[in-house]
């Protein structure tokens, strides 16, 4: 598939919550980051997110949760533990009752990683 | 590709980016052959939504495919050119929407309404701007009125200002205007079949 064909169809399912590129765009806007930003978190190249895109959401369910993701980390070569976390702050921040806790996660993440963290 | 669809009905998650590469270009490649031109208007992208939107369905319901009736990229192609028609007719009907062509002045001499036909060949905001480019006042009036679906002969004709006109003149007039446009419509290569 040629670049320009990827991305568009990158972009069609990251409307879809079938798709993993729907969690990465969540993640994304409710962030603040570029693509290049969440390539970087994950430890790949930009262009790369557009092919992770066309992967399948993790299925909820514990067990497959996590294979499901580390299937997709070992086929692109990144980090597993990074995309988990992903994953997980889009599903607890995109059910509106959990925002709060995901705005909390949020303010956690900063005083651990402040100074004096 | 059997064994794509097998990972696939298996959950592994990463079988779906797999198949989008192998099955993506030469869906488009079909769908580029099948649908060689599009009117004037349409989304250049409408390939690749179809080809995306067969291929998202084949995934959420890969129990659909029975790998003992036919091959899986045959099976592909018949859905993305069945997406692709569907979203031409979506894409037709939204622009067109409110073009209710099914007035009596579109009524061929058989009886048939033309309408639906020319509502679903008028492919776009930017075929209904080129018709109305080469019109007459008059003709844009009543051109206006039909896109505003307006059927009513009268209104047609007070549009064109012969309402003073005895009513079996101004169906004449306003048919001859109808009829004018309808020759525009045929000249911009919608075909009325």
């Amino acid at each position: 598939m040629n670049r320009e064909t990827l991305s568009k169809i990158s972009s069609l399912a990251s409307r879809d919550a079938f798709y993993l590129g729907w969690h990465l765009a969540r993640y994304s806007e409710m962030k603040g980051m570029s693509k290049a930003e969440v390539s970087e978190e994950l430890g790949c190249l930009p262009e790369t997110i557009d092919s992770i895109a066309l992967c399948r959401a993790p299925r909820a369910e514990p067990p497959h949760f996590r294979n499901d993701i580390e299937r997709v980390a070992e086929k692109f070569q990144i980090r597993a533990d990074r995309l988990m976390n992903i994953a997980r702050y889009v599903e607890i921040a995109s059910d509106e009752s959990m925002l709060l806790a995901a705005r909390d996660l949020d303010a956690n993440e900063g005083k651990e990683s402040g100074p004096d963290g | 590709m059997l064994d794509l669809h097998q990972r696939l009905l298996s959950d592994d998650p990463v079988a779906t980016e797999e198949i989008f590469n192998i099955a993506a270009p030469d869906l488009e490649r079909h769908l580029q052959l099948r649908f060689p031109s599009l009117a004037a208007g349409v989304d250049p992208d409408v390939r690749t939504l179809a080809v995306y939107e067969a291929l998202t369905d084949y995934f959420k319901n890969p129990s659909k495919y029975k790998p003992d009736k036919r091959g899986l990229m045959g099976y592909l192609r018949m859905a993305a050119g069945r997406d692709m028609q569907n979203l031409l007719r979506r894409e037709s009907r939204h622009v067109t929407g409110r073009v209710s062509l099914a007035d009596v002045e579109f009524r061929q001499p058989d009886g048939n309404d033309v309408s639906e036909r020319v509502a679903e060949s008028l492919d776009g905001q930017r075929l209904i701007e080129d018709l109305k480019r080469g019109m007459t006042s008059e003709e844009r009036s009543v051109f206006a009125l039909m896109l505003e679906g307006e059927r009513s002969t009268a209104i047609a004709a007070e549009s064109m200002g012969i309402g003073h006109l005895p009513p079996g003149e101004q169906t004449r007039e306003v048919k001859r205007v109808k009829d004018r446009i309808k020759k525009r419509i045929q000249r911009m290569g919608v075909t009325l079949r």
